[in-house]
Formats: C-alpha cells, structure tokens, sequence
C-alpha cells in the first residue's frame, strides 16, 4: 500500500513536471517581431533596413527620407547643402556642421592630422568614386595638400568658416552619421529593433524578439568576393568598416585605394587592407575606421582604447586579427 | 510453461490466431486510412490478442502470434509490409513479456495496453528508419506516441473488459501461467 | 468506470506520465525553431542523398517543381514539400500531405525515397546585415 502511495506521487509529479516544462518550452520559443524589409538609394549608396516591430510599416520610409535630408547638408555635390555652400563661399551658416567638426576635431588631432575633414581638394583630384579616378601628377598633390588643414577650420555658434580654398569633404563619417540619425529616429518611431546599412555602415539597435537575441553582422572578405571574413555578433551598436578594396583602381601593379592619408596625399599604406570598428557611435565608427585604416593596426590601438572602440584588422597579408571587447567569428567555409 | 492439458492450449491459442489475422485484416480493409489520423498508424486491434495470449498463456505464445501476424502481412501486402509487422510486433512483445514478468503487480491493463502500443510504432518507425536509410524519420515518431497514447488506451480498456469474463468462463482456470499473472490484476 | 474496475495500478500512472511528458517534449521542441528561416528539401533514394533543394522563389526555376523519384513524384514550393504520387501500394507518402516545418520527413518506405525539410543556413551562417 505504501509502495502504490509513492509510485502515485512520483506519477502526479512527473505529470506536474510535464505541465510546467511544456509552459516553460512554449514561454521560451522565440517569437520574432512582424520584419519589415527596404532596399533604397540615398546618399549615393545602397541604404537597407531590416525593421522588427515597426509599428506602421512607413517607417522604413520615413527613415529614408532622414537619409536623404542629412545628405541635403552635408554633400559636397548637392548644391545648396551646408557643406556645398561652405566649400564656394568659405563661409556658411549651419545648425548641424558646428557639433559634428567639433567631434571629430580631437580625433584629426590624434591621428596626426592624416585624418582631415578639410580633405577636400586631394579627393577631388583622385577622382575615387568617378569615372575618372586616376593617379596625379606630385605638383597636383602638392598643390591640392596645401589646403588641407582640420585647425583652419573654425567654429562660432552657428557659423562656420574655412581659408579660402579649403575644401570640406565628410565622406568618411557621413555614413556613420546617417546611421546615428536614423536609429534616432526609428527609436523614437517605437520600431522594436532593427539592423540599418547605409553604404556598409551598419547600425543594430533593439530586439528581433521577446528573447533579444544577439544580431550578427558579416563582415564583407577584403579580397574574395563571394566570402565573408567573419561575423560579428552584438547586442547593440555600430559598425564600419575601411577598406581598399572598395573604391581603387591599379597602376604598373599598384593598387591605389580611396583612403588618402592627407598628410603625404597618397592612399595609406599602413599594411592593413580592411579595417572593421564596433564602437556606439555611429560617426565615431565611421570615423575611427578610416583613422584606423590610415595609422596601420598598433598606432591606433591607443586611439580605439580612448573611445571604448572595437576593431578587427585584416593585413595584406591576410592576417586576421581583433582589438577589444568583441564577439568575432572567422568564417571558415 | 506446465498446462495440464496441451490440446486445449494449442486449440485455443489457434482461435486467438484466427482471431488476430481476422482484426488485422479488417482494420486494413475497412479502416485503410481514418481521416485525421497520421499515415501508416493503425488502430492496433489485433494488439488486444497478443496481449491476451501473452496473459493468459505467457510470452513465447505472444511471439508466436506475433510471426503468425508478420508471415500473414508478408503474404497478402508485401515485403515491407511483413518486416513493418514483424519490427513493431517483436518490440510490443518484448515489452509486454517485461511487462508481465517484470513488475505484474505495479501495472495493469491501461499501462500495459499503451505501453505495447508505443513500442509497436517505436519498432515500425525504427524498421522505416532502417529501410530507408534516413534517421529524418524520427521526427515523425512523435504524432505516432501521440497515436500510441490513444490506441493504448482503447486497448487497455476493452482488456479490462474482456480478461475478467475471459476468467469467468473457467477455460483458463486450468493453465497455470494464466492464474500467476491474471490473477494479480483482479 | 470507477478505478477499480478498471483495475488501475501506480505503474500505470507513471507509464502514462513518462509518454505524456515525452509526447509534449517531442511536439514542443520543434517550436523554438525560427519559423522564418529558408528551408531546404533533401530527397534521398535507396540511402542516398540524390539531391537538395532550396525552397525560396529565389533559388527556384518556378513556383513549383516536381521530381520523379524512384516512382514518387515529389512536388517542391517555397511553403513545402509533398509527395504528390506513388505507385507504392500503401500510398502512406500521398496521405503524409504537405510538410512545411524543418525537421519533418516524408517517407515512402516500399520505394526507400525520403523528403526531409532542413534549414536552409546554419545557425552560426546566417546575419542580419554586411559591413563593408
């Protein structure tokens, strides 16, 4: 009789387990918010979202249109933007400019002025991004150097001002920037999470579920056009990534790549062929990784270090290597 | 196993055979395929008397039925249909004889009944598995626990209705393995 | 009937407790997959994986497809997979319907063809964005 007592508990238990592990099973699945996917052109370039939760399913749309009206500002070709206004006149008066030069003004310094926003003139005459990229003449790189100077450009309030000449090119943060602006703007909508690209510069924000799981980002192959380096896997951030491999063109078996160095006017050649930073600014990623790219790899350890920043580096020579907190995986297929 | 008369246990266990081949036959002429239920699952009535031969006369005469069922599917549906028999019969039987030998006094018709059940479809899934070569078929073995579960318990319950008349009838008073674990459950 | 005619016992109990929560596991498990990934069919013969196939409009000729296998006509769409004929003689692969979960089979076992649903990408190989 006791015998049958306790094999009744350990069956009513057992069925009292079930129950609880099959609610907790169901509790547990991942249920992923409804996605909303857009592909579009701005600023140049490829902007994709990857939207779960959005409330509407306009805000994909609305977030182009924040795209679009940051580069209204800061294009250089745009005419009537900020930074076309400011490049003609010398002069211009802008509410956005002033905080971003003032940003990156310590990092220009830190980088020893390779990194220059007033880079203007050199990248017009490498002509990356056109047609007619080529290599100039050392008179013309000499020339075009003499109006590169970050600690000519001066703030006040709302105004801003450059020697005469000076020309202001924000290609290396614009993307990241964009990516700032947009996760703004996607939060504030009440999408639930998402991952952004703008030109390859990436933003991953929120959840794609109740569970939050961890977004992973693949990081394109320097060299191999059908692989992926690795992948990253963060909660929350942004990444870019500097490379040669993405505006060059190759002369008497040198390759030539967009990422110029303005203090010697030439391409970097820091033996890094691809940089890739994590950091939770969207500019601040976008900028460091041209910094990084021009420094080479030790140099601009201390610089990512100072800004809380992680970075993979891949070398010419194809080696693989990580700075800082970050959750890389090769891709070995 | 000692019976005092060897003649009436074999013409018994000849009806129980008639009575097995005739339940499988009806169950896959009438019933090829109930609506809602998973495919190739069947209502197992046939179970019902392997599990009272294994009761009343003991396991080898389960076994017995059970080749007897195997050799009958075999002949009339083929060759895939025989080893699907022969697979999901030898696993119930084997489950059965544990069953009865086992622990006879801490199980009854229902747990009995259900757990035959599952062994039976546990032995086809694995004979399936094996024949086709894909271990993907594992995935299905869960609608047919679930199956299993029913069938089981229809099988248990109309042994708990057929085993005590069975006794009544003083047929079987005289086997001795019949009293050993029969008995037990009354 | 009360419980004692049906004769129940303690061991019934538990043979009943440990199918059920084994049953509920097996049904459960399968829903914490991600429902949105890209599958792919695997269609085996005789043992053999005779060919994969990714079910998305994307990597398909059309919107269906069929293969003839071993006497099974297998149909193919980006929502699943079914065996839409056999000259088996149960024909339990035409009844099986439609699979569209990963993880589910269809089997004709007389012919040795099986059509299993795969995850099209691994978990570690799939991402959410590139950076370039």
């Amino acid at each position: 009789m006791n015998r049958k007592r306790i094999l009744s508990l350990v069956a009513a238990v057992l069925v009292v387990a079930a129950a609880v592990a099959a609610v907790l099973i169901w509790q547990s699945r991942s249920r992923p918010y409804p996605l909303t996917e857009k592909t579009n052109i701005a600023m140049d370039t490829i902007v994709g979202f990857k939207l779960y939760g959005a409330p509407t399913g306009g805000e994909a749309d609305a977030a182009l249109n924040v795209v679009t009206g940051l580069e209204s500002v800061i294009s250089r070709y745009k005419a009537g933007s900020d930074v076309y206004t400011l490049n003609e006149t010398g002069t211009c008066s802008s509410t956005l400019l002033p905080s971003l030069l003032a940003q990156c003004k310590p990092l220009e310094a830190q980088s020893g002025g390779k990194f220059d926003l007033t880079v203007g003139a050199l990248s017009t005459l490498w002509g990356f991004g056109s047609e007619d990229a080529r290599l100039p003449a050392q008179s013309e790189i000499d020339k075009a150097k003499q109006t590169v100077d970050y600690t000519e450009l001066k703030t006040d309030g709302s105004t801003v001002t450059i020697r005469d000449g000076q020309q202001l090119d924000l290609g290396s943060i614009g993307k990241g920037l964009a990516c700032d602006m947009v996760k703004q703007y996607l939060e504030t909508a009440g999408v639930k999470g998402g991952v952004v690209s703008v030109g390859g510069s990436i933003c991953a924000f929120g959840k794609k579920s109740d569970r939050g799981e961890a977004w992973t980002v693949a990081i394109k192959h320097p060299r191999e056009e059908n692989r992926f380096l690795g992948y990253i896997r963060l909660k929350e951030g942004f990444l870019s990534t500097s490379g040669d491999y993405e505006q060059f063109f190759e002369q008497d078996g040198k390759r030539y790549c967009h990422l110029l160095d303005a203090t010697t006017g030439y391409p970097a050649e820091s033996g890094l062929c691809s940089v890739t930073v994590v950091c939770d600014n969207g500019m601040l990623s976008d900028a460091l990784s041209t910094v990084c790219f021009l420094l080479g790899e030790e140099n601009s350890k201390p610089i990512l270090e100072s800004y809380n920043a992680a970075a993979v580096f891949v070398t010419t020579d194809g080696e693989i290597s990580t700075f800082g907190d970050l959750d890389f995986t090769k891709d070995e297929s | 196993m000692k019976t005092k008369n060897p003649a009436q246990k074999i013409a018994l266990l000849g009806v129980f055979g008639a009575l097995a081949l005739t339940l499988s036959f009806l169950e896959n002429t009438l019933l090829p395929d109930l609506p809602l239920l998973p495919p190739g699952a069947k209502l197992g009535l046939s179970n019902i008397v392997t599990v009272l031969c294994g009761g009343l006369f003991g396991a080898p005469a389960a076994f017995a039925i059970t080749a007897l069922k195997a050799l009958f599917a075999l002949v009339t549906r083929g060759m895939t249909a025989g080893l699907m028999s022969l697979s999901g019969g030898l696993l119930s039987t084997v489950v059965l004889w544990a069953l009865l030998k086992k622990i006879g006094r801490t199980v009854s018709y229902l747990g009995v009944g259900v757990l035959c059940a599952a062994a039976h479809n546990l032995g086809q899934l694995l004979m399936s598995v094996l024949l086709t070569g894909s271990l993907a078929l594992l995935s299905y073995g869960k609608y047919l626990l679930l199956f299993a579960l029913a069938t089981g318990t229809l099988t248990g319950l109309m042994l708990c209705v057929l085993v005590p008349r069975l006794l009544q009838t003083g047929r079987f008073s005289n086997i001795n393995e019949a009293k050993r674990i029969f008995e037990n459950w009354r | 009937m009360k419980a004692e005619r049906l004769g129940l016992r303690a061991g019934d109990g538990v043979i009943y407790a440990v199918l059920v929560l084994l049953c509920a596991a097996l049904f459960l498990l399968p829903l914490l997959r991600d429902d949105d990934a890209v599958l792919t069919a695997q269609i085996m013969a005789d043992g053999e994986v005779i060919e994969t196939v990714e079910l998305s409009l994307s990597a398909m000729q059309a919107f269906e497809e069929t293969r003839e296998v071993n006497g099974c006509v297998i149909v193919l769409s980006p929502e699943g997979v079914c065996v839409a004929d056999a000259d088996c003689p149960d024909r339990l692969c035409v009844k099986t319907g439609m699979i569209t979960r990963a993880g589910e089979a269809i089997a004709c076992v007389p012919n040795r063809v099986v059509v299993t649903l795969r995850q099209a990408r691994a978990a570690d190989e799939t991402y959410d964005g590139v950076a370039y």
